[in-house]
């Protein structure tokens, strides 16, 4: 109610009960004005132009019946208090409906004027109370995020510190030391990792709930990242005297997902399974594709360690859960790790779960989806639901001038697939998520539908944009090219997911020859038409 | 075995906990270190631990006036906080 000004919408089809309501409206004390409508659309119609201070709501309208009335006008005007008119007979109806959001309901036949004022403005009251609930609730959750956020920034900076100097001591580069101090430099050194990885994580936890933890998805090699985890983890099972084994099926294809996080949950599985097992015991990493879905690719970390009971296991994704029975001898880290690693495993598409019974050592296995370039390239290159006419292939190429690229080269590489991806057609265009490395040169390779002498325009804008905005320029050369997608004829009466299934295999079959090709498409098989090859 | 998974206003409290046992460790081995407990530092190394020593306070003084709040602004957003979960309930 604004300045004790209240304006009411009334949404009634009956002309005797509207009058009445009206009546009694005016009969009280405060000021009010009333629109009244007498079906659902001019209500919500209404609703969506102007909120009033409050909606008197009958169920039965020629447009709209029961609880369906209601529910239409919660959804349009979520904020605004709804007082339900109900008939003698659907009282029943009106409590479902108080349940379900609407603030409160009158009889039809009781209606006074003190009543139906008193009803309305409760109605108002408590709709503000939720509503300011809500708005705290919000405020809580965004502070507390910003909160962590500033306190891990404003810890990174001496921690950083204490680490060179640590390091600095322990290099000898400030003097011999004895091996009693070299004892407690590295003991100091250890609870500095700790801490870094602690602020990581409550980083990465605090990005999970804001949602802001991202992933960048591309075409990779699963075995490569299996293999890199287990070797960055040999030191340490090799110091706790745990055998590290990897077994990966022979041919695992390419899969869709952030390289990096995938590494970050590996890591984390096996460093948690390392820990837990005792010495001589063992820890398996596999990797394979299993019938039951082929489109995900599965990956698993199996230790011999002590296993886990059936109440943990319940928990033992949960944020900050550690298990009470493990943490007193191994008490490292703050619980996130788990947490995270599942968040990260279900932003790729995947699942994660354990299988594990105490004393009979534990299996983490996750997820990826397989990379589908037919999902990826199904809206690209079909247009009412027939193929398009054609499709050529570009190759954009970053050489450094050097053979040793200069430090910034990586954060040239990562801005110029930013302003790829800005530059190109959003739906005629793809940036495909391949992209590979020849000698110190980055390859990207983007499909466009169109034909080649439309690519030549598209080849110049590029060069336009990548000069312009990435400096490029100062540190090396691009060197780009386009090629045709021979597409099956448009008129043939395969299904349409055949035919795109075609395309796909021969956009794969000449992304691998063009991620293959050094510098010369012109001379790789089934790479040919270059358009364009200049040098800067 | 009870239940440690936390609800989310009981974080700050609990992290500062973990966090402020790995910068015991660092500050009680750098003042073993600093008092010659473990053998004679040079005028250089001495200084060195000196940085670390003050570093590891900066770090508390972070959490103290972060987490467990001598008045300040973080206090009152926190005890907005603990309200707000008072009439969640």
């Amino acid at each position: 109610m604004n300045n004790g000004h209240t304006h009411v919408l009334l949404i009634e089809d009956n002309p005797g009960d509207a009058d009445l309501v009206r009546l009694r409206l005016v009969e009280g004390d405060s000021t009010v004005d009333v629109s009244c409508v007498n079906r659902l659309a001019d209500g919500l119609a209404s609703l969506a132009k102007e909120s009033p201070s409050v909606v008197l709501l009958d169920l039965n309208l020629p447009d709209s019946h029961g609880a369906d009335t209601f529910r239409k006008v919660l959804e349009k005007a979520p904020g605004v208090p709804v007082v339900i008119l109900s008939g003698q007979d659907d009282e029943a109806l009106a409590m479902k409906a108080i349940h379900q959001g609407v603030q409160d309901y009158l009889v039809k036949g009781d209606i006074t004027s003190s009543h139906l004022e008193r009803a309305m403005r409760y109605a108002i009251e408590r709709q503000a109370l939720v509503r300011s609930l809500e708005i705290s609730r919000h405020q809580q959750l965004e502070f507390k995020n910003q909160f962590l956020s500033h306190v891990s920034h404003e810890l990174r900076t001496p921690l950083t510190c204490i680490y060179q100097f640590v390091t600095i001591l322990l290099d000898g580069l400030a003097g011999d030391i004895n091996p009693e101090q070299r004892w407690h430099l590295s003991t100091v050194l250890e609870s500095v990792h700790q801490l870094r990885a602690m602020i990581r994580d409550l980083l990465e936890a605090t990005r999970v709930e804001s949602g802001k933890l991202r992933i960048e998805p591309r075409f990779i090699l699963v075995d490569d990242i299996v293999r890199q985890a287990v070797s960055m983890m040999a030191l340490t099972a090799k110091e706790k005297h745990v055998a590290l084994e990897v077994g990966l099926d022979t041919r695992i294809p390419f899969v869709y997902a952030d390289p990096d996080r995938v590494l970050q949950v590996l890591i984390n599985l096996i460093d948690n399974a390392i820990k837990f097992t005792a010495a001589e015991g063992s820890v398996v990493v596999k990797a394979c594709v299993v019938d039951a879905d082929p489109s995900m690719v599965y990956l698993c970390v199996t230790d011999t360690g002590c296993g886990i009971g059936p109440e943990a296991k319940a928990m033992i994704f949960e944020r900050l859960y550690q298990d009470p029975n493990s943490v007193d001898y191994n008490r490292t880290g703050l619980g996130l790790g788990l947490f995270i690693a599942k968040e990260l495993v279900e932003l790729h598409g995947g699942r994660m779960w354990v299988v594990s019974e105490i004393g009979d050592g534990s299996t983490f296995s996750f997820t990826l989806p397989l990379y589908s370039l037919e999902k990826l390239l199904f809206p690209l290159i079909t247009y009412e639901g027939k193929l398009r006419e054609a499709l050529v292939l570009v190759r954009v190429e970053l050489v450094p001038l050097s053979n040793s690229p200069p430090s910034n080269w990586k954060d040239i590489c990562e801005k110029s697939l930013g302003t790829l991806r800005r530059c190109v057609y959003l739906d005629k265009d793809l940036v495909l998520p391949v992209s590979g490395n020849i000698g110190t040169s980055t390859i990207f390779l983007v499909a466009a539908s169109t034909d080649l002498e439309r690519a030549e325009i598209m080849i110049k804008r590029i060069r336009e944009q990548l000069e312009a905005r990435t400096g490029v320029k100062a540190y090396g050369f691009l060197t780009l090219s386009a090629s045709e997608v021979p597409l099956p004829f448009a008129e043939s009466c395969e299904p349409l997911e055949d035919l795109v299934r075609a395309v796909a295999d021969q956009v794969t079959e000449m992304a691998m020859l063009a991620l293959a090709s050094k510098r010369s498409p012109e001379t790789a098989n089934g790479y040919v038409n270059v358009i364009r090859k200049e040098t800067v | 075995m009870t239940k440690t998974a936390r609800p989310t206003s009981e974080l700050p409290a609990y992290l500062s906990h973990e966090l402020r046992n790995a910068l015991a460790c660092i500050h009680q081995f750098g003042r073993i270190l600093v008092d010659g407990l473990a053998g004679e530092l040079s005028g250089e190394q001495r200084e060195y631990v000196g940085i670390m020593l003050d570093n590891a306070a900066r770090i508390r003084n972070v959490l103290d006036s972060a987490l467990d709040g001598a008045g300040g602004p973080l206090e009152e957003c926190t005890n907005k906080i603990e309200r707000g979960s008072e009439l969640e309930t």
